[in-house]
């Protein structure tokens, strides 16, 4: 290949690969015998989060198209707000972090 | 335990035989009403390794040669038999439809966006707006890469449809990756090497041509 | 259903080759997805395969496909 290209710089690899390892870290659900609530609580707030991402993607993507009026963006935007807020609430009540919401789901991956 | 791999959804049935897959097996298709699941049928999924994972991309870059529309499927997609692949997938065949319209005659550019900070949200006109408002439009900065405006400029209309995650992690900022017509990559990257100075304080890094792994899914 | 182990996955990402890591990056992070499997397990035992492909599919029902 003859096309030049902008070097990628040696620590900009490591980020990349760093990030790439955090996404393959992603853990997979089973239920912990001494705390099957939290376990049941990781799975469920996982499905509400990928849930809360498509109604956030759609309600952004109708505010972009303006087919949303003032009134609508903002009772949609406190809703989607007031959902994060209690995901995040419900999470920490039962010790999980943000990152314990994405479940590996797929064969080898995440699902979204 | 043996199934059925599933490699690449087609827009069209291939005009030859489509030849063999990574374990050496003949492969196939499978008719889903409009568009086709590319197939193997193999004793079981192969695991992940720089090898694999080359000889998959190098299958479906063959087959891409003789097919205008291809999707290709998350690695390691193994279902017990053509009924599962089909029921899992025909109720989505809408969606994929247009997703293989979306890619047809086209290729996938890759850029990295680098640098120590984002850009800072620019002025919405928002800010007489209630709080539901300025979190949606938060959100949707989000989603954003106003990073590469200038390069997006100058690429114009040989950008097609675009992908983007940001990451926030300096100094990994955020990836792009935009959908091109097949042909057009040199091109593509020449307009990335001019755009260079312009684009700092960030820099880009672009790899391709790939196939549209991005784009089978919606925007 | 037969699934590579995840320590395999990860160990495919002990590289600074940048063009091998944008083609993990392709191959096991995106790609179409056509049914996601959770595994659920009881004391570290695999008992029940739960599959989201109808998640999946309302997934795409909700997406809305125009630009």
């Amino acid at each position: 290949m003859s096309e030049r290209r902008p070097p990628i710089e040696v620590r900009e690899i490591e980020s990349l690969r760093a990030e790439l390892q955090r996404q393959s870290n992603a853990p997979r659900w089973n239920a912990d015998p001494q705390d099957v609530q939290r376990s049941v609580a990781q799975l469920v707030l996982t499905l509400v989060e990928f849930l809360r991402q498509l109604l956030e993607r759609q309600a952004i993507r109708r505010m972009e198209r303006d087919s949303l009026t003032a009134e609508e963006t903002e009772d949609i935007g406190l809703a989607l707000m007031r959902l994060e807020e209690t995901v995040r609430e419900l999470a920490d009540r039962f010790g999980l972090q943000p990152e314990d919401l994405n479940l590996d789901l797929g064969p080898l991956g995440k699902l979204l | 335990m043996s199934g059925v791999y599933l490699y690449a959804l087609l827009g069209a049935n291939p005009a030859t035989s489509p030849g063999v897959g990574v374990s050496d097996e003949p492969l196939r298709t499978v008719d889903l009403g409009g568009l086709f699941a590319l197939v193997g049928d193999v004793p079981a999924a192969l695991a992940p390794s720089p090898a694999t994972l080359t000889a998959q991309d190098a299958v479906l870059r063959r087959l891409a040669t003789g097919v205008d529309a291809i999707l290709p499927a998350r690695f390691g997609t193994l279902v017990a038999d053509d009924a599962t692949l089909v029921e899992s997938l025909t109720a989505r065949r809408t969606e994929l439809t247009r997703a293989l319209a979306q890619v047809s005659g086209c290729e996938q550019m890759t850029l990295r966006v680098w640098g120590e900070q984002a850009a800072p949200p620019a002025d919405a006109g928002v800010t007489d707006a209630g709080p539901g408002a300025r979190y949606l439009a938060a959100r949707r900065r989000a989603r954003q890469v106003p990073e590469v405006d200038t390069l997006r400029r100058r690429l114009g209309a040989l950008v097609k449809a675009e992908r983007v995650e940001r990451h926030d992690r300096p100094p990994l900022l955020a990836t792009v990756q935009h959908l091109v017509p097949r042909g057009e990559s040199a091109q593509y990257l020449a307009e990335v090497e001019a755009a260079g100075a312009q684009l700092a304080p960030w820099r880009v890094t672009v790899t391709g041509p790939w196939l549209p792994y991005a784009f089978g899914g919606a925007a | 259903m037969t699934t590579p182990t995840r320590a395999t996955a990860r160990d495919v990402l002990d590289t600074t080759d940048s063009s091998l890591l944008d083609l993990v990056d392709n191959l096991l992070n995106r790609g179409v997805v056509i049914s996601g499997e959770v595994m659920l397990g009881l004391a570290g035992v695999d008992l029940v395969y739960l599959r989201v492909s109808a998640l999946l599919c309302a997934a795409d029902r909700i997406s809305d496909g125009r630009p």
